[in-house]
């Protein structure tokens, strides 16, 4: 069976801070509350990313967390993730469905309300919106969106709307307003004093 | 199963348009294309990949993609190749099940071995002689060497690295059953002719 699309997202990144390798960061979120973690490198050959994805995979499943591969849905198939997160410049998301099959979870980045019902259309489970607001890390493609269209795009859709972008427990408030499902991070918990704390503050503000 | 003596691997920067080179390749009596192109994102990969499994599947030649299993998968392409540092071919292996044809790179005696028991259908071992696109895999390795790999491993082993159609003769004598290619086809104004030598100096492609 399909698994429910998680609500905290915690993306793991080892440029936008280098104290903490991507399992360390996975293991610090998962105790911090974070029901998803996707894995994304574009930087490492795929013998090592899928050696961080399989132990990020067993780390994952021991704790009933889902595990998301960004942009390698042969990588989510060498360790049996839960999905893949497909960005514009990623494989089509029909292809990958093909490939990973009807179980898994496939969540598919969009920047404006037109990308975003395309990719429901396409078959996605989620969409991941964004960004929201200014952001460091490279999920960013254009200005911020801010949560006017955050919102358009949570009244137009059926499936599911994680905002993504800049997202901290300081303005999480109008994100969750817009009627998001859940939120997606990088650096708010990646580059965090403590990212565990930081993990549990943005789940507290979630709810 | 390996039907070819020579596999071309692509390298778009150096010719005009990739497909038009892959339809001369391939008219000109290539068997076998590794596409490689590692600095393209995964949507102009599959668009690129989807053209070029056209052509070769208009002209019966093999298409072998590089390291991207998932690509390989989706445009039913006839096998993937593995870089050292890239998809592990064992696990590649059971992705794709006992009929693709899987490849591995290596560039010791040691990591040949290696690839050979992972249940891989051929090696790619250089650099044989120096050549800039793989430089970064240290000196060239010795004709010993290649004779060696080749003794020691069951499976065909084609010479990588700056082979030429003379050079490829030489590879040859020492035990591989091919050569692979990039420049040596591709960089030149003469694709057809640049295999013709290699066809001659193989005694078939």
């Amino acid at each position: 069976m399909k698994p429910s699309v998680g609500r905290l997202h915690v993306i793991t990144d080892e440029h936008v801070q280098h104290r903490f390798s991507h399992l360390r960061i996975a293991e610090l979120a998962i105790a911090g509350g974070a029901d998803t973690i996707q894995l994304r490198d574009k930087s490492v050959g795929s013998k090592a990313l899928i050696q961080t994805a399989k132990a990020m995979c067993s780390l994952c499943h021991d704790a009933g967390v889902l595990l998301i591969i960004n942009d390698r849905p042969d990588v989510a198939m060498a360790v049996g993730a839960d999905g893949v997160h497909l960005g514009q410049n990623d494989v089509p998301i029909p292809v990958a469905r093909a490939l990973i099959g009807p179980s898994k979870l496939i969540g598919g980045s969009a920047s404006t309300l037109g990308e975003a019902l395309q990719v429901q259309k396409e078959g996605a489970d989620y969409v991941g919106f964004g960004h929201i607001y200014a952001t460091s890390s490279k999920i960013k493609t254009g200005p911020p969106q801010g949560v006017g269209p955050l919102r358009s795009v949570c009244e137009a859709l059926h499936i599911p709307v994680v905002a993504i972008g800049g997202i901290t427990t300081d303005n999480m408030g109008p994100v969750v307003d817009a009627g998001v499902w859940g939120v997606a991070v990088v650096g708010s918990v990646c580059a965090a004093q403590d990212p565990k704390r930081a993990t549990k503050q943005l789940k507290d503000a979630l709810q | 199963m390996i039907d070819f003596r020579l596999c071309l691997v692509t390298d778009r920067r150096l010719c005009d348009s990739l497909e038009s080179a892959t339809d001369v390749a391939c008219r000109s009596g290539v068997r076998a294309i590794q596409l490689r192109e590692k600095d393209l994102d995964s949507r102009r990969l599959f668009a690129l990949t989807r053209e070029i499994r056209r052509i070769t599947s208009t002209h019966g030649a093999k298409l072998i993609i590089n390291d991207r299993v998932d690509i390989a998968m989706a445009l039913r392409a006839d096998g993937v190749h593995c870089p050292q540092e890239g998809f592990p071919p064992a696990v590649a292996r059971e992705i794709l099940g006992p009929g693709a044809l899987i490849g591995a790179s290596c560039h010791s005696l040691e990591s040949a071995i290696a690839a050979a028991d992972a249940n891989v259908d051929f090696l790619f071992y250089g650099p044989v002689f120096a050549t800039p696109s793989k430089a970064a895999f240290g000196p060239p390795v010795s004709m010993e060497a290649l004779k060696a790999v080749c003794a020691q491993v069951e499976i065909p082993v084609f010479a990588i690295g700056g082979v030429t159609p003379e050079r490829s003769a030489l590879c040859v004598e020492n035990g591989a059953s091919g050569v692979a290619v990039i420049s040596a086809v591709l960089a030149g104004d003469d694709i057809a002719s640049a295999i013709e030598a290699f066809q001659e100096a193989l005694g078939g492609l």
